[in-house]
């Protein structure tokens, strides 16, 4: 049954079972690709969107678990590298190696600061649980601290 | 060779994918043939375009350690390129200039990238220079040696005259390439030894960066695959009705690795396969669990085997002290973070693939041989890879094959992309060998290695491979011994064996190689001799080491070591380090391991890294690959495992076969050591190897037992987050 979807400020309609997870929706319904299957068990965080702003793994959410309301951010919502402070701090400290689990690291990120605008190494190691093989986690916990220093300069 | 401009948009409709057609992809092409001034390509894998761009096709995969930057680094040095008008590309040709320059066919692995590329790189760019300056003379009528260039510019300091590179490609590329070229003094260098931002920053942070997963055709259909759940099971039959009532179903299909369901979606795929009923003959293999293999590999080590390192006499009676000790290591899988796909389109009797892969050359060759389509008539078109650690240079091309092998089987006339789900991932093999070592060392009065026995217990990587021959020598696989073979702490008196039993569990290379376990095994033997010995395992090492022909550059990382982590002075109290130092890849590298102890819990204190790896392109990639290989090699340590029980893997997804995790991960404070080598060697899979030593010596100082087992058993000790 067709529904609708709001994702990045926009209004899609979808036409897919009920029960497909959202990260599928994402992308191969709507083609935004940016947003990675990783695990399929909401372990590694690849698949993590801002759901009403809230950091969401999406690989074994149900599109009807969706609120029809709910506002959807993707990685291709996000302004950019050379715009939002977490996307600019990422490029300018070349965090990313393989670069897969980053747009759900982004987007963890992105939620962490918005619940801790300055957050401590506590804060940062309890909000920050994507997984990452390439282990870029070192560079992760700097490009917070910078993205701080950019959005407040 | 493509134009570029074509690349590029092919690439985008790619990944918008649904609003653009093929056809709309090839337009600017055929518009700019006839429009614009030639592009110069004086080699398969660089291109200079009339706007100055330089277009650099990638011969080796970039598994994230970030050689894209580097190789462009290498080639734009000796070029004199304007670093701003430098973009990579993903190889899509298999010409002969893309082969590996030591292996002769197209591929990548061992940390070899940036090594083995460097003189052809530098020769490119210095040949591709000096046709651009004599492009400029001859315009000019001055001579070439008076002509300089830099940032994509060629100028004549008499006359102040300046062309853009991108206004002599039309002439340039009518010149023939000179028979020589001189190369740089490194002195001049202005790109190499620059930490440049990586240049894929940006893709790679606004999730732009099209993955083999993310890859989208008109028509796409998906594939899901059930695989033997017993290693060297088969399909005995299936019933696909209720499978093929499922929403979206196009196809079941059969191949000789399991039985596929294509959908119109990837989940409808995977949701029908649920309901698929198969049955599967287990085979030989379905009683057997990690147990029985143990049993097997301990019977092994209890007795003598093909010796691949004998020298001296083995006289044990006549050593001051005798050791002995084991160490255990579990299979392992890779587990790169984007599950296996590939994507795979038959059309006029050729195929084509998209995927990340490592292994092009080798590829091509699995995928003529499984499909019946000749080699000629295969394309592969590399995408980013969402890591692979060794999984995507499969030497049989499994996940490829699979794929081809589905689009050939539903006949339906769609390319698809097969997805393996995590598990499939996990649970399908191709681990980093389990292996046991066991030693006896009879110990002089100086407490040196007098007489060393030492058997390997350890599957074959190599053999029934197209490898074997390169790595299978004289009936031992190099790739059970790397790393112990040649240590250069064994005295006069040595004899290595090695046993090679084999199962159905299909084992390959994994980041770091053998040297994950005879790196822990040959520092963690020299940490307790030290120890026993009440001599500081620093000073140990360096005695060892002393004299010794081929141990300068350990000699030097130590030494490096030794400053940089403040290892003359004594920890506070609680605090238990560990050191170690491994030559792999070409390269050295060392760490010191520092560990507060409380209440039983451990957490670190410092990490410190010594790295020689000749030649350093880029300071900051090299570090950020030290830095972060401590969360590979961490998770070898605190948890990760593949068991069997049944014949099958007990471990299928991150939950029960764990990564470590940002808060368990530790800062390093890496250091690079100039040895003084003229070229580069080794990065991306040295430093997982020498931190696990150098973290057991640590753990062995704050809990006084000794480690003969990884994953590490802690018993009544916990690793403390952050």
């Amino acid at each position: 049954m067709p529904r609708t979807l709001h994702v990045n400020g926009n209004v899609h309609e979808v036409d897919v079972e009920g029960e497909t997870p959202l990260l599928w929706v994402l992308r191969d319904t709507l083609g935004l690709t940016g947003t990675k299957y990783g695990c399929g068990i909401m372990a590694c965080g690849a698949c993590t969107v801002l759901l009403d702003g809230v950091a969401t793994r999406t690989c074994a959410l149900p599109l009807d678990a969706v609120g029809a309301d709910a506002r959807i951010t993707t990685i291709e919502g996000l302004p950019g590298t050379a715009r939002h402070p977490v996307q600019q701090a990422w490029a300018e400290l070349s965090v990313a190696q393989c670069g897969y689990c980053q747009s759900g690291m982004i987007m963890s990120a992105v939620a962490l600061l918005a619940a801790h605008p300055q957050p401590n190494d506590d804060q940062i190691a309890a909000g920050m649980t994507n997984l990452c093989r390439c282990g870029t986690y070192q560079q992760v916990r700097r490009a917070i601290r910078r993205a701080v220093e950019l959005r407040d300069a | 060779m493509r134009s570029a401009h074509a690349a590029l948009t092919r690439r985008a409709l790619l990944r918008g994918a649904a609003v653009l057609s093929f056809g709309l992809a090839c337009a600017p092409r055929l518009l700019r043939a006839g429009s614009e001034p030639a592009p110069f390509t004086p080699r398969a894998l660089l291109t200079i375009e009339a706007d100055d761009t330089v277009h650099i096709v990638m011969p080796h995969a970039d598994l994230g350690s970030g050689i894209y930057t580097g190789l462009a680094q290498i080639l734009a040095e000796e070029l004199d390129a304007d670093w701003d008008k430098v973009v990579t590309e993903h190889l899509e040709s298999l010409h002969d200039d893309f082969k590996h320059p030591q292996w002769g066919v197209i591929a990548t692995g061992a940390s070899t990238s940036v090594a083995s590329q460097w003189h052809n790189l530098r020769e490119t760019g210095a040949m591709a220079r000096a046709m651009l300056v004599a492009s400029a003379a001859a315009q000019w009528g001055v001579p070439v040696e008076r002509l300089v260039t830099a940032r994509s510019r060629v100028r004549d300091p008499v006359s102040g005259r300046e062309a853009r590179y991108g206004e002599l490609t039309a002439d340039a590329a009518r010149r023939t390439p000179p028979d020589t070229v001189t190369l740089k003094d490194p002195a001049r260098f202005t790109l190499v030894g620059r930490s440049l931002p990586r240049l894929d920053r940006h893709t790679k942070s606004d999730g732009s960066a099209v993955f083999g997963i993310d890859v989208h055709l008109p028509g796409l259909r998906h594939a899901a695959i059930a695989h033997a759940p017993v290693f060297g099971g088969r399909v005995a039959r299936y019933d696909d009705a209720a499978a093929r009532a499922m929403p979206g179903v196009e196809a079941v299909v059969e191949i000789p690795t399991g039985v596929a369901v294509v959908a119109r979606s990837w989940w409808q795929a995977k949701r029908a396969l649920e309901v698929l009923d198969v049955s599967w003959d287990d085979g030989d293999f379905a009683t057997v669990s990690s147990d029985d293999l143990w049993h097997e590999y301990a019977a092994l080590a209890a007795t003598d085997g093909p010796s691949f390192e004998h020298r001296g006499e083995l006289a044990f009676d006549t050593a001051t002290r005798v050791v002995e000790g084991e160490m255990r290591f579990p299979f392992l899988a890779h587990a790169p973070m984007e599950p296996l796909n590939a994507t795979a389109r038959l059309h006029d009797g050729g195929l084509e693939l998209w995927a990340g892969t490592q292994f092009q050359g080798v590829d091509v060759a699995n995928l003529a041989a499984a499909t019946g389509i000749a080699a000629e008539h295969i394309t592969i078109h590399t995408q980013w890879l969402g890591g692979s650690f060794g999984r995507r240079a499969a030497p049989h091309a499994d996940f490829l094959v699979e794929a081809a092998q589905i689009a050939q089987a539903a006949g339906l006339p769609h390319p698809v992309k097969l997805l393996w789900q995590r598990e499939d991932d996990v649970r399908g093999g191709l681990y980093r060998p389990m292996a046991l070592h066991r030693w006896k060392i009879g110990v002089d009065a100086a407490g040196r290695p007098a007489h060393w026995q030492h058997r390997v217990v350890c599957a074959s990587i190599s053999k029934g491979t197209p490898f074997e021959s390169a790595f299978y020598v004289d009936g031992f696989d190099r790739l059970s011994i790397e790393g112990l073979a040649d240590t250069l702490y064994a005295g006069a008196n040595v004899d290595f064996q090695l046993h090679t039993p084999s199962h159905p569990v299909s084992v390959c290379w994994l980041r770091g190689e053998a040297d994950t376990h005879t790196a822990p095994v040959v520092e963690g033997i020299v940490n307790r001799l030290a120890r026993a010995q009440g001599v500081d395992p620093f000073t140990y090492r360096r005695a060892l080491l002393h004299g010794k022909e081929g141990a300068a550059r350990m000699l030097g990382v130590l030494d490096g070591l030794e400053r940089a982590a403040d290892w003359a002075t004594t920890p506070p109290a609680g605090v238990f380090r560990g050191m170690a130092v491994h030559t792999s890849f070409g390269s050295v590298c060392g760490f010191v391991v520092e560990l507060a102890a409380h209440d039983r819990q451990l957490a670190f204190h410092r990490v410190t890294a010594a790295l020689d790896c000749g030649v350093v392109i880029n300071p900051d990639a090299v570090r950020a690959q030290v830095a972060s290989s401590v969360a590979f090699a961490l998770s070898m340590a605190l948890g990760q495992q593949i068991t069997i029980e049944n014949g099958r893997a007990v471990q299928g997804n991150f939950n029960d076969f764990p990564l470590a995790t940002l808060a368990q991960v530790p800062d390093v404070d890496v250091h690079l050591v100039d040895n003084g080598l003229d070229h580069p060697t080794g990065v991306g899979e040295v430093p997982v190897s020498p931190f696990l030593p150098a973290l057991a010596a640590a753990v062995e100082a704050a809990t006084g037992r000794d480690i003969e087992a990884w994953p590490l058993v802690l018993e009544d000790y916990t690793f403390r987050s952050a």
